[in-house]
């Protein structure tokens, strides 16, 4: 029995940490791991046309959750789904006259489109999808679209600092984040694995660099508090935005889950996060059955929490990231009850456990 | 590319048009630059026409560069609703003769039933309650439902629980710490009626799915001894164990979680229930759960999983082979079971040595049971007789027709009056039956009474005293046998071990795999029951019939699948009756076939020829001992739409039952009834020496089991004697008298 055992186990664990940390392909076999989490996803928030639907935004679309979709189905190597959420987008979306997307398309109304401002974290994703599809599938003409997309971005979002710093920034959007000499920011549009990633694919490099200020700046945030969901910076240095949150909130969420899914889980503001996460569990700031969404970047203090399991899971694999242990407390993945944003968020978070925390296995 | 990515580019070769003619469009508008127009005589063309053409048609947008901008901000909140039932988590109420429904039913005028949870830190629960519902027969105001806990009773319950289930609070202080043993009495009358059929008519169930503690899961610790109570509640409300797991090669893991886990809550069945770590969420979140990772050796840990469950944490390292980590703090494997009382032959046994505890009636119709196995090579097919000494009472002033059948294996073998003589312990009655009646193995002696109402039309009185007392000083003496058995594989069933249970490889690898967990979790030791080293029990499901060895039975593929696959209805065909059926030729064929079967009978007994006997069942598994030559080689085919854990806990049941599998193979009916065949051509196999001591009990068996062999082989002894006797006479005479 006991040869018996120990050939299973040998076999068990075939998908052993370095195996898991150094290739995605482990999403695209029969044996991925997150089939069922993505048919599932796919179920609840993809129509038949590809487009990808929000409901809590009026069942809008956008160029994120566009571009998630596609970074999720280019991850899968599920063509068909791929094929149709690049149909819908270049039809519907790509309506500027750059390479970027408009960042919104909604379904009533006359004015699908109601202006033509990008999102540059969907352009982001949408280019890391088609990176990812087209050197995988060799597939040249999706990677001269990612091209003209890091070129755009490069061009209209990457601006330098007010600061004086000489670092570059990733401006949210094409149009309408300076004030005053002042550039506002969101340190969740920054996804560090995807600007490199691009940059490589692309040759687009400032967008690399840009990756690797925003994780400077990051830390400096970090060393004040919790990541905010907006900040500017001007010549004097970094301050809140006027009538923008600067709580660590429903965009702030993501900065964590970025930096580990980026494989830097030991990044400041990852640690600050996970002892927040941490705090509020042990304090029993939260119901039961809710999660801590929305904190005071100073205090940590609980200001708004969801039932939506998807935040439940990145702060799971966040507090995973800050210990040596194996095992975490990643929930079920689940889209009964949860809206398209968590759930997408759930999703990724098993995304990056997976090719980036394989030590985190949701137990 | 879309009609929509062609619009731009096409408006930038119209603007170039324009651009090469300046003042064209302008000179119309007004709004293009004048620069360029000097010369007045140019002709004017007017393009507007055919811009119009080139509009895009989808989407309906705009690129223009001086609308208005949004900056992509999103309402990410949605309203927040805490589940009703966060983290509550109930403990159940377990307890004999529970059904997969957890409802246990109290039928009858007085029922008790002994019902236990175990609890780590009493303070913790939060409510703690008892959900039970009547039949419309139980009359309320002559019916209670009387508690205790921890042999402190509470305030009678009034029976009244005729729309559906209601709970009773229980109080949760007088809940300790570990096991609390909760007894529930009924005290029941009918409406209107009194006597042995009004018994079945009232009775109360207990919903065990709602009953039991309630408390937060997050104030249960995350504790070795909390995850084995919480695996227990898993076990007895889901019958399953999720084990999350890489799926390749997990089986030998798998079978070792289940083979840990068997000792753990009740006797029933349970399938563990491998998933993937990323599995969709159950809509009901389990209690606990094991959860198997691989990383360097670490001690088992239990911690609280996303939904609440307990998981119990198994990191196990793929380099070292063999490892498995100590689970004997949470599971200990599977520990053995009670057996039924054990009767010596030919030694008198009283009933109290055989576990008999079922000593009073207090219903109008009652069945006594008594249980008891006899040695697996004892054999009696002679007419010998067995003595029931029983000491009994029964109460005064019973009606008239009150009486006790005493019944051996479903066979009456005595009817005792109950209404004259009573109120006073009888002496000892001695109650010989055949030996016969008994069997190898599990045996049953069952005490039927039956008091009639008097009068019938009313409900009864109340009766404090019991009808009947059985003794538990009352003996058994069955007699003693030389070492003899039939080949059959109800020894070999009882002697498995959870680690004999193998399954087969096929098309229906899943489903094998599944009945081969839920037996391995239910075949739990019998105490005193010593293993056989060549014992196995392969199983097979209906998608694999052709890997079972069924050549040495004479049975065909076409025969398993005729008894296992869904049963076709079959048509009656009434014949109209001819002629010769009509005559006495019938009646005289009929009874000429039946003096030869009965002929046959004498010389082969046993079930028939396997085609014959089979032809026409159908049932739900058949358990099978293909080659005599290995009688501890067993075999289990179940049907396509049989539940795994329902089988395995028949087939773990029948171990104690004498209404359980024999024979060669055993056919488990629609009905949960084994219906067996015996080899015929196989006589009974002597496991002792012959010797003159056990000469005349081995010849009585074998004269018993074939009398057309045995006197044919008398007769050639006689014939023989004779001719020797006449050698012998004529050789030794006188030459004189030749």
């Amino acid at each position: 029995m006991s040869g018996m055992m120990g050939a299973g186990l040998a076999h068990a664990f075939a998908v052993t940490v370095a195996e898991a940390q150094v290739s995605a392909e482990i999403l695209t076999g029969p044996r991925n791991p997150l089939a069922a989490p993505w048919a599932a996803w796919k179920a609840a928030f993809l129509d038949d046309n590809g487009r990808v639907i929000d409901q809590l935004q009026q069942g809008a679309s956008h160029s994120e959750s566009q571009g998630y979709g596609l970074l999720l189905a280019a991850l899968f190597a599920d063509a068909p789904v791929f094929d149709s959420i690049y149909r819908w987008t270049e039809a519907n979306l790509a309506v500027r006259s750059d390479a970027l997307l408009a960042w919104r398309w909604l379904p009533d109304g006359t004015g699908r489109v109601p202006d033509s401002n990008n999102a540059s974290d969907g352009d982001l994703f949408y280019a890391w999808a088609l990176v990812i599809r087209g050197q995988r599938d060799a597939m040249p003409e999706l990677l001269d679209r990612a091209s003209a997309i890091a070129q755009a971005l490069v061009a209209k979002c990457i601006v330098p600092a007010p600061d004086g710093s000489g670092r570059l920034l990733f401006a949210p959007a094409a149009r309408g984040f300076d004030r005053d000499g002042s550039r506002i920011i969101n340190p969740s549009y920054y996804m560090p694995r995807a600007m490199r990633e691009v940059a490589r694919a692309t040759g687009a490099s400032n967008l690399a660099v840009c990756a690797s200020d925003g994780e400077t700046i990051m830390a400096e945030l970090a060393s004040l508090g919790l990541m905010p969901d907006w900040i500017q910076i001007g010549e004097n240095g970094i301050s809140p935005v006027k009538d923008m949150s600067d709580r660590n909130g429903y965009e702030a969420v993501r900065v964590a889950l970025f930096l580990s899914w980026s494989g830097n889980a030991a990044h400041p503001a990852v640690e600050r996060q996970a002892r927040a996460y941490s705090l509020a569990k042990d304090s029993a700031a939260v119901p039961p059955g809710l999660y801590p969404v929305v904190m005071d970047r100073f205090t940590g203090r609980v200001l708004e929490s969801s039932d939506s399991v998807g935040y439940g899971a990145v702060a799971a694999m966040v507090g995973c990231a800050s210990r040596s242990e194996i095992g975490s407390a990643i929930p079920f993945f689940q889209t009964s009850g949860q809206p398209y944003y968590p759930a997408t968020l759930h999703l990724m978070t098993l995304i990056a456990q997976v090719l980036s925390l394989p030590e985190c296995v949701p137990i | 590319m879309s009609v929509a990515r062609l619009v731009p580019k096409t408006l930038c070769c119209v603007g170039f048009l324009i651009g090469l003619l300046p003042g064209l469009a302008g000179a119309q508008t007004g709004e293009l630059p004048q620069a360029g127009t000097s010369d007045e005589n140019v002709p004017i063309i007017d393009l507007r026409p055919l811009l119009e053409t080139l509009e895009p048609e989808e989407p309906e947008t705009s690129t223009a560069s001086d609308q208005p901008v949004t900056v992509p901000e999103y309402a990410r909140a949605a309203t927040a609703t805490p589940p009703s039932a966060p983290n509550s988590l109930l403990l159940p109420l377990v307890g004999d003769g529970v059904g997969r429904d957890r409802i246990l039913r109290l039928s009858g005028e007085q029922r008790t039933a002994v019902l236990s949870v175990d609890i780590a830190a009493p303070d913790t629960v939060e409510a703690f309650a008892l959900y039970f519902r009547n039949s419309i027969n139980v009359l309320p105001g002559r019916s209670e439902l009387l508690i205790s806990v921890n042999g402190t009773e509470i305030a009678p319950v009034t029976l009244a629980a005729f729309e559906g289930f209601e709970s009773v609070e229980l109080p949760r202080n007088l809940l300790v710490e570990g096991r609390n043993e909760i007894l529930v009495s009924v005290n029941q009358s009918h409406r209107i009626f009194c006597g042995p059929e009004a018994t079945f008519q009232i009775w109360t169930e207990f919903d065990l799915s709602q009953s039991g503690v309630r408390l937060s899961q997050d104030s249960v610790p995350t504790s070795e001894e909390s995850f084995s109570i919480a695996l227990a509640a898993q076990l007895a409300l889901r019958g399953s164990v999720p084990v999350r797991i890489a799926p390749e090669g997990s089986e030998p893991i798998i079978r070792q979680i289940n083979l840990r886990l068997s000792g753990v809550g009740s006797t029933g069945s349970f399938i563990v229930r491998p998933e993937s770590h990323y599995a969709i969420a159950d809509t009901v979140p389990p209690i606990a759960r094991v959860t198997v990772l691989a990383g360097p050796p670490e001690p088992v840990r239990v911690e609280r999983g996303a939904d609440g469950a307990l998981v119990l944490v198994l990191v196990l390292d793929p380099a070292d082979t063999g490892a498995f980590p100590d689970l004997d703090s949470v599971a200990s494997g599977a520990t053995p079971v009670a057996d039924i009382g054990l009767l010596q032959p030919g030694v008198p046994t009283s009933l109290r040595d055989m576990k008999f505890t079922d000593t009073e009636s207090y219903n109008r119709y009652s069945e006594q049971r008594l249980p008891f196995r006899l040695p697996d090579d004892w054999l009696m097919l002679s007419s010998a007789k067995a003595t029931l000494r029983l000491t009994y009472g029964f109460a005064e002033g019973l009606p008239e027709g009150a009486l006790m059948l005493v019944k051996v294996n479903e066979t009456t073998v005595r009817l005792l009056p109950l209404d004259t003589g009573g109120g006073e312990v009888l002496a000892p009655l001695d109650i010989g039956f055949a030996a016969n009646l008994l069997n190898p193995g599990p045996n049953e002696i069952n005490f039927v009474t039956l008091v009639p109402g008097d009068p019938v039309d009313l409900p009864c009185p109340p009766n404090e005293n019991p009808f009947l007392t059985i003794s538990e000083d009352s003996t058994l003496l069955v007699p003693s046998t030389p070492h003899m058995s039939f080949v059959g594989l109800r020894g070999a069933l009882t002697s498995m071990r959870p680690e004999q249970v193998v399954s087969t490889s096929g098309a229906a690898r899943e489903e094998t795999d599944q009945l081969a967990l839920a037996l391995a979790s239910s075949l739990r030791p019998i105490e005193a029951r010593t293993q056989k080293d060549g014992g196995r029990l392969s199983v097979s499901g209906s998608g694999d019939f052709e890997n079972v060895p069924t050549e040495w039975l004479g049975l065909s593929r076409r025969q398993l699948e005729g008894v296992l696959m869904a049963a076709t209805p079959a048509t009656e065909i009434e014949e109209a009756p001819s002629m010769f059926q009509l005559l006495p030729l019938k009646a005289i064929e009929e009874g000429a076939r039946a003096v030869a079967a009965g002929i046959v009978d004498l010389a082969k007994p046993g079930s028939g020829p396997i085609d014959s006997w089979i032809e026409g069942r159908h049932g739900r598994a058949l358990l099978l001992l293909p080659d005599p030559q290995t009688p501890d080689d067993l075999w289990l085919v179940i049907s396509a739409d049989s539940d795994p854990v329902e089988i395995s806990e028949t087939v773990a049941a029948a171990r104690f039952s004498p209404f359980g599998p024999r024979g060669r193979l055993s056919l488990l009916t629609d009905e949960g009834e084994w219906q067996s065949w015996q080899d015929t051509s196989t006589p009974p196999v002597l496991r002792e020496p012959l010797t003159f001591g056990n000469f005349r009990a081995v010849a009585g068996n074998y004269a018993s089991w074939s009398p057309l062999y045995f006197v044919a082989i008398l007769f050639v002894f006689t014939v023989s004697s004779v001719m020797l006797a006449l050698i012998f006479v004529i050789s030794t005479r006188g030459k004189r008298k030749r």
